[in-house]
């Protein structure tokens, strides 16, 4: 392994020292507290957020701006894109703000000119790998994807290379990249980083690995016991975990993957004020400690992950070129539905 | 009877007309609504294929349509297609012979637990009985059987998606046969019985040929479920790597921006294509003769199996009671699991997950709401079309609206999403004249509804029409009746039976309907599908599984009341009432 990890520790460092207290000090001045009252309306969301995190979210935001009424679209990425496309094909899209699973929805959003520049945002906090450059959509939270396993696996893998031992075959399951975002995300950085490439991936169908729509039903069968050994987002092994489920989650030796369920605004957008209220309100650190408590990784590493996470600095991710990996997003999905068809 | 039906028949066109005006008036608005409400998105659906088709996607739509995936997927389309529909066929009919002719007992419960299979969400189905092959899998591994650990749920195959498709379409056969066989008059069987024919050769030689259409009908409604169905293929079939169109249309829509819209609507095409060549078939059957019956109704079981009716009558009881009880269990079990993967006592099941969806989540309510309106309005209105149409159609050959009878079937067979896409392109700009839209708004799913479900009550009453004793029509009709007093006196007294069938399937399927509103809902008009949907995406399987139980539940609770209420109608209304 020759690149460098993208380690916590890193991210720690790259963050200004400021303290909490003072942060919340710099973004709220008295003035933005009568502001608050004043930004008010409808405020369409369109969002892939688990059901009662998009409920939780909107109630958050709504401590802080009791006038903006939030009407919320929610469902798969899949449903929200087709949704948003078939409105923009009509001609009126209706959605104020978007945040979806992954950035590769949102680098075809912006490549046809459809994202706000969100110049109003503090970004101080926040590493640079999470937001687009030109500040057209932004990460609000970190949400990795690792290995899971079933307490009764007999054989645990440490890497994601493990994962091709022949003690596994036929008991591995993954969601598939064509229906879920981060699984997306985890196919091209495997596909990029040098010691697995293509030649893996291959090496999973021969073990026999199932891809199925979704990481809910990754949680399930391996849970279940079904299969022993799956590919999964941390928060919904974790979660289930503390609700005594007899899983564990794995973080590989060569580093997990990420996606940062980035925010973006319509420059259609219809309530401009509330939207970017929203958008700040979810980088926010009162927005990054909330979405704590619903199971997230913080993007700020002077936030504390939620209790019983591993602490932030451990975790490792798997180096890729951001840039490469979205514009490549299509090729890679057509080549991973050749090979593991459905 | 029967004959002087057919002699009638020759006749065609020499119908006298009777109260033109207001028959015109209501053709007018049967018209209108077909217009508005089915055939707009079906031209405008084709009107966008045929676009895609020479427009300036057209290299990538042949390509797509021309590809290994789409090619593998049509034969997989027409293999599961052509498998459920056979399965639900012989199942269905010999379900519906045996329940309807024979003592059969405890009829009640024969029948409710057979139809009420077609009510549970296929998605949910598919769930359930992916679980049922976990117990058995570990049973194996405790016996020292480590193998098993690497075997994979056999469902998950083109055995298991025919298999579930079958016994979940097969209430569509059933009811409509069954409507046909009440209708079936014991005189004909009775004069067969006395002429000395076998039970046998009554059944092969009477009873099938009169509910030849009814039948048919019950097997084309099977085979463009079957062939539409996302929720089972996309449980069983992506895991397996076994594509069917509505999975590989599904699979396009979300893995390859924008541009798959008009793949999607090419691939939709061959569905429907697919779904005209099915019921072609069934014209051609349906060409060899028509049969039309007075109808006195079936009052007692004509036959007896004799020795083998009781362990015929147990035996099925059982099995249906499995087929039913099994899902529904594990349905339940997960509900009030504690966590996934946590072996459920008595100790620590939890309501947590009901007292969230019913306390803490103030859209299962709004959900149940909506879910029960849409389905009761769209059962209500297309009944009533569905009336007038196959009026028009069989008894008064418009040639216009059997050449329209093709488009009636696209918004049904296309996928759903494909479906959704053209309400939004229709309805998102504000209605000409009228200034507002219906986006956002519960009015465009019931539209979507309205166009989607029509084909599932008119089939059933059409063939109804078809059993008709046409001299009765006519002789009304010469003697001056308006057409809605022969309506309210002689047709509908004699066709509910169809008409029911029709509406209830109409109800049990938009009440679980999923893949149209997935697109088309927003704050305010969720709908249950959308709900478990949103729940189980999320990794909430078990609070998804409380929904699920909660609306069978109140299912169930309509089923009786109707049944209540049903008590002074007519027999056979009620399609689950023996």
């Amino acid at each position: 392994m020759s690149l460098p990890h993208l380690s916590r520790r890193r991210v720690l460092g790259m963050a200004p020292a400021v303290g909490l207290t003072a942060l919340g000090g710099s973004l709220l001045p008295h003035g933005l507290l009568h502001a608050q009252g004043a930004v008010s309306g409808n405020l369409s969301l369109y969002t892939s957020q688990p059901e009662r995190d998009a409920r939780g979210t909107i109630e958050a935001f709504n401590t802080l701006y009791p006038n903006v009424k939030v009407n919320v679209f929610r469902s798969g990425t899949t449903e929200v894109m087709n949704r948003l496309r078939t409105e923009i094909a009509a001609g009126s899209p209706r959605a104020d703000v978007l945040l979806i699973a992954d950035a590769i929805s949102m680098e075809s959003l912006k490549a046809e000119g459809r994202l706000l520049r969100m110049t109003h945002l503090n970004t101080q906090q926040i590493p640079a790998r999470y937001f687009d450059a030109e500040r057209t959509y932004i990460g609000t939270k970190l949400i990795s994807t690792g290995i899971v396993v079933n307490s009764k696996a007999a054989f645990k893998p440490k890497s994601w290379k493990e994962l091709l031992n022949p003690a596994l075959k036929g008991q591995l399951i993954m969601p598939s990249p064509l229906y879920s975002g981060a699984a997306a995300l985890t196919i091209g950085a495997w596909s990029r980083a040098p010691e697995l490439g293509w030649p893996f991936i291959e090496g999973l169908k021969a073990n026999k690995m199932i891809a199925v729509k979704g990481n809910g039903a990754v949680l399930q069968q391996v849970a279940t016991g079904e299969k022993m050994v799956g590919v999964l987002v941390d928060f919904m092994a974790f979660n289930a975990k503390a609700k005594g489920s007899p899983v564990e989650f794995i973080t590989p030796k060569e580093g997990l993957t990420y996606v940062t369920e980035p925010a973006a605004i319509l420059n259609t957008a219809s309530n401009l004020p509330a939207a970017q209220a929203f958008v700040s309100f979810l980088v926010s650190p009162e927005g990054q400690k909330f979405s704590t408590t619903l199971g997230y990784f913080p993007l700020q590493g002077n936030i504390p992950a939620p209790a019983g996470y591993p602490k932030v600095e451990t975790l490792r991710f798997l180096p890729f070129d951001a840039d490469a990996l979205l514009k490549g997003a299509e090729a890679d999905r057509k080549r991973f539905s050749d090979i593991f068809g459905g | 009877m029967a004959a002087d039906g057919l002699s009638l028949l020759v006749g065609r066109g020499a119908v006298v007309s009777g109260s033109g005006a207001q028959e015109r008036g209501l053709l007018g608005l049967a018209l209108l609504f077909l217009g508005l409400f089915t055939l707009l998105p079906a031209v405008y659906l084709a009107v966008q294929t045929g676009l895609a088709l020479v427009g300036p996607t057209r290299e990538a739509v042949w390509a797509t349509l021309t590809s290994a995936d789409a090619w593998r997927a049509s034969r997989h389309t027409v293999e599961v297609g052509l498998g459920g529909t056979l399965l639900a066929l012989v199942y269905g009919l010999v379900f519906a012979l045996f329940v309807t002719l024979t003592p059969a007992r405890p009829r009640q419960w024969l029948v409710f637990a057979f139809v009420i299979q077609a009510l549970l969400p296929p998605q949910v189905v598919a769930l359930a009985w992916t679980q049922l092959w976990l117990p058995l899998k570990n049973m194996m591994i405790a016996q020292g059987w480590d193998s098993w650990q690497a075997i994979s749920n056999p469902l998950q195959s083109r055995e298991g998606i025919i298999l579930l498709l079958g016994i979940h379409y097969a209430p569509l056969v059933f009811l409509t046969v069954r409507a046909g066989l009440l209708n079936l008059s014991p005189e004909v069987i009775e004069a067969a019985r006395v002429c000395g024919a076998s039970p046998r050769t009554i059944l092969r030689r009477v009873i099938l040929p009169l509910v030849l259409p009814s039948t048919v009908a019950g097997g084309a409604l099977a085979f463009v479920s079957c062939i539409g169905n996302f929720g089972i293929p996309a449980f069983l079939g992506i895991p397996g790597d076994y594509l069917v169109l509505p999975t590989l249309i599904y699979r396009e829509l979300s893995g390859f921006g924008p541009a798959a819209i008009p793949n999607a609507l090419v691939l939709s095409a061959v569905v429907a294509l697919l779904a005209a060549l099915g019921m072609g078939v069934q014209r051609v059957f349906l060409k060899r003769g028509r049969f039309d019956v007075i109808a006195a109704r079936l009052k007692v079981a004509p036959f007896d199996l004799g020795r083998g009716q009781q362990p015929v009558a147990l035996v099925l009881t059982v099995w249906v009671s499995l087929l039913l009880l099994a899902p529904l269990l594990a349905l339940l079990a997960k509900s009030v699991s504690p966590g996934l993967g946590i072996p459920l006592t008595m100790q620590n099941l939890s309501l947590d997950h009901f007292s969230y969806v019913l306390l803490h989540n103030d859209a299962t309510l709004r959900a149940f709401v909506n879910s029960l309106s849409l389905s009761l309005g769209s059962a209500v209105v297309l009944a009533v079309v569905s009336l007038f149409l196959a009026y028009q159609m069989e008894y008064r050959r418009s040639v216009l609206l059997r050449r329209l009878m093709p488009w009636i079937e696209v918004p049904y067979v296309i996928p759903g999403v494909v479906l959704a896409i053209a309400m939004i392109l229709l309805y998102l700009k504000p209605l000409p004249l009228l200034g507002w839209s219906l986006y956002n708004t519960l009015w465009i799913i019931f539209f979507a509804y309205l166009a989607r479900f029509l084909t599932i009550q008119l089939r059933p009453v059409l063939s109804g029409f078809m059993q008709m004793p046409r001299d009765m029509l006519e002789a009304a009709e010469v003697f001056g009746g308006s057409l809605l007093s022969r309506m309210r006196r002689i047709i509908v007294p004699l066709i509910l039976p169809s008409v029911t069938a029709g509406a209830l399937l109409v109800m049990l399927l938009s009440l679980n309907e999923l893949t149209v509103s997935a697109l088309l809902w927003a704050s305010g008009t969720e709908t249950l599908g959308v709900l478990v949907f949103g729940l189980e995406q999320g990794g909430e399987s078990a609070a998804a599984s409380a929904v699920g139980v909660i609306s069978i539940l109140l299912t169930l609770i309509c089923m009786l009341l109707a049944s209540r209420l049903g008590r002074r109608l007519p027999e056979g209304v009620l399609p689950w009432r023996a």
